[in-house]
Order: structure tokens, then C-alpha cells, then sequence
């Protein structure tokens, strides 16, 4: 399951941006600083365009920052862990994982009418242990969200192996804000761990720049779990990638044929 | 003089946000690898403030030559 947050929480930047757009037209058809403008030196009519200048292209960073901040706060639920990357402006990023054995509840909160309306919520995953809890806001798919993790929490409380979690739901998982049904061909999603080995196996054969969405999505985990030091299973990527002998070129092919059976995620 | 100064500050807005483009890229390059929306959208940036870039180097060019 992959999740971004609603569309809908960045509407407000965009509103501002349009009255920062705009503003300065305004001001400046005042008719005091329209004068102001019309009567000034050359001199005084450069600066005003500097001063334009470094506003407009201050607005459009600002629009750039707040969409990088928005665009870039994701949930990953995988059948072995639930992972929350925030990112807050440009310079903030965090990246926080929990296995699903040590989820102790799960719940959501849903106010207000234009959440209701467009179906979001706050997710909030208690943690046994010092961890600290996942507080993930403006998140769509809520009720479906919580629904998942709880099952698959249940699941691996159980005993039942990370390979082997399904959901036992008719909705099975989240990708973006559609929903996939069991009977989706884009099941494997749900056991993309099994896949992150293959991920470092590509990365191994030196697959420097990823070409398809799948190479890409486990190019980026595989990143990700570099820097946050995960293992999977019983070894380091480096034992798993030294028992595969497989060339890059049947890894590529491989690909391609997952593409052409559609088995493919549009993230 | 006045020329001078107004070339100056010119150079440095654009130097400033030079920079601050540069580190958007480096951050998109690096965390942007699910979809390409990521990429696009940084085109769509870079290519609106070259434009306010151009524009505001035609007006200036523009009032000196009509003044």
C-alpha cells in the first residue's frame, strides 16, 4: 500500500499563490503608487522591476517548496512494516518505520465536513515500546487504511510469516487514493518486500539508473533502506545478492515482461 | 553608475535563486524516484522563472531605451 496525502491539502497553497500572483497588480492600479510608479526616475523604475523580480521568483519557490513538502510526505504499507516518510519544507525530512508486531492499535479520526466529503482523516498507530506513535494527517482512504494495518498487525501477531500476510478484506490495498480489490492484478504490491531483494540484486548488478517504475520504486527502497541500515529476513542484502547469478540483461527482461502482464503499479 | 548598480543587484537575485533551484533539483534528483511527477513539476518551476527572469531583463533593457 502506497499512500500520498489528498490532493485537497494543497489547495490552500495554491490559493495563496494566486493572491501573491496577483497582488502586485493590484498595488501597483492603486492610483497613489500607480502615480508614483509613472512620475520615477529610470533609475527608480529599475529597482521596481528588481523588486518584481525577486518577488515572483520568490512566490514560485514558495509554491515549489510547499508542493515538494506536500508531494513528498508518504505512507508505505508493506506486508512486513509500515513505513512514514515526512518530509516538512525543504531542509526537514524524517523517515520512520514500525514492523506490524509491535503495532498496538490503530485508529482514525475523521472531522469536519469537507473531510468527510472528500474522505480524510488522521491515521494514529499506537506503538508498544518507546516508539514514538505515527500521527500521519490529511490522509485519504482512512477508514481502509486502518482497516489494512489492523489485519495485517493481527496477522503478524499470529505467527504468520511476512511472505504469507494477505488481508482478509475485499480491499487488499491502497495505491495513491484508488483502492485495489483482491481480484486486482496488482497483488504483488502487498508482498513487495520479497521484491526489495531483487531491488538490491539490481542495484548489485550496478542497474545505475532505473528505467521502469518498478526498477525505480526499488531503487528508491533500496536507497532508503541503505541509509536507515535495514536487513531483511536472515541476511544482509550483500548475502542475498551473492547467491543470485543472474545477468542484468534477464533482470531487464524480467521487467518487461511484468510490464506487459500489467502487473506494473502506476505510483 | 545607476546602470551599474541595477546590473549588480540583477546578478545577485539571479545568483540567489540560481542556488536555491540548484538545491531543489539536488533534493527532487535524489528522493524523486516514485513517478516522474516529481521531475516534471521542476521543469515547470525552472521554466516559469527563466521566464520572469527574461521578462524582467526586456523591461529594464526597454525603459533605458525609451528613456
Amino acid at each position: 500500500m502506497f499512500v500520498r496525502k489528498q490532493w485537497i491539502g494543497f489547495v490552500p497553497v495554491v490559493i495563496i499563490f494566486a493572491v501573491l500572483f496577483l497582488a502586485p497588480f493590484f498595488v501597483l492600479a492603486i492610483g497613489p503608487i500607480a502615480d508614483l510608479t509613472m512620475s520615477t526616475t529610470q533609475f527608480g523604475r529599475d529597482l521596481l522591476i528588481l523588486v518584481l523580480l525577486a518577488y515572483y521568483l520568490s512566490a514560485i519557490t514558495f509554491i515549489i517548496a510547499s508542493w515538494i513538502a506536500y508531494y513528498y510526505n508518504i505512507l508505505v504499507v508493506s506486508d512486513e512494516r509500515v513505513v512514514e516518510i515526512s518530509q516538512n519544507g525543504l531542509f526537514n525530512r524524517s523517515v520512520n518505520e514500525l514492523v506490524f508486531e509491535q503495532v498496538e492499535d490503530v485508529s482514525s479520526i475523521v472531522k469536519g465536513m469537507i473531510n468527510t466529503i472528500f474522505d480524510l482523516g488522521t491515521l494514529d498507530i499506537q506503538t508498544a515500546g518507546p516508539q514514538r506513535n505515527f500521527v500521519i494527517k490529511d490522509i485519504g482512504r482512512v477508514n481502509d487504511i486502518v482497516a489494512i494495518i489492523l489485519d495485517l498487525s493481527s496477522q503478524a501477531k499470529k505467527g504468520i510469516k511476512a511472505i504469507d500476510r494477505m488481508p482478509s478484506l475485499a480491499t487488499v490495498g491502497i495505491i495513491g487514493s484508488r483502492l485495489v480489490a483482491k481480484t486486482s492484478n496488482k497483488l504483488p504490491i502487498m508482498n513487495f518486500e520479497m521484491h526489495l531483494k531483487e531491488g538490491a540484486r539490481r542495484h548489485s548488478l550496478k542497474i545505475k539508473s532505473p528505467k521502469t517504475l518498478r526498477e525505480k520504486f526499488d531503487y528508491w527502497w533500496w536507497t532508503h533502506c541503505n541509509q536507515m541500515n535495514v536487513s531483511f529476513g536472515n541476511g544482509e542484502y550483500g548475502d542475498e545478492t551473492k547467491q543470485i547469478d543472474t545477468s542484468v540483461k534477464s533482470v531487464r527482461e524480467e521487467d518487461s515482461q511484468n510490464d506487459k502482464k500489467g502487473e506494473m503499479i502506476d505510483l | 553608475m545607476n546602470r551599474i548598480i541595477v546590473a549588480v543587484i540583477f546578478l545577485i537575485i539571479c545568483a540567489v535563486f540560481l542556488i536555491l533551484a540548484t538545491f531543489i533539483f539536488y533534493h527532487i534528483g535524489r528522493y524523486s524516484l516514485i513517478g516522474d511527477a516529481s521531475k516534471r513539476s521542476y521543469v515547470i518551476y525552472a521554466g516559469s522563472m527563466i521566464m520572469v527572469v527574461l521578462i524582467a531583463a526586456a523591461l529594464i533593457v526597454v525603459n533605458h531605451l525609451l528613456t
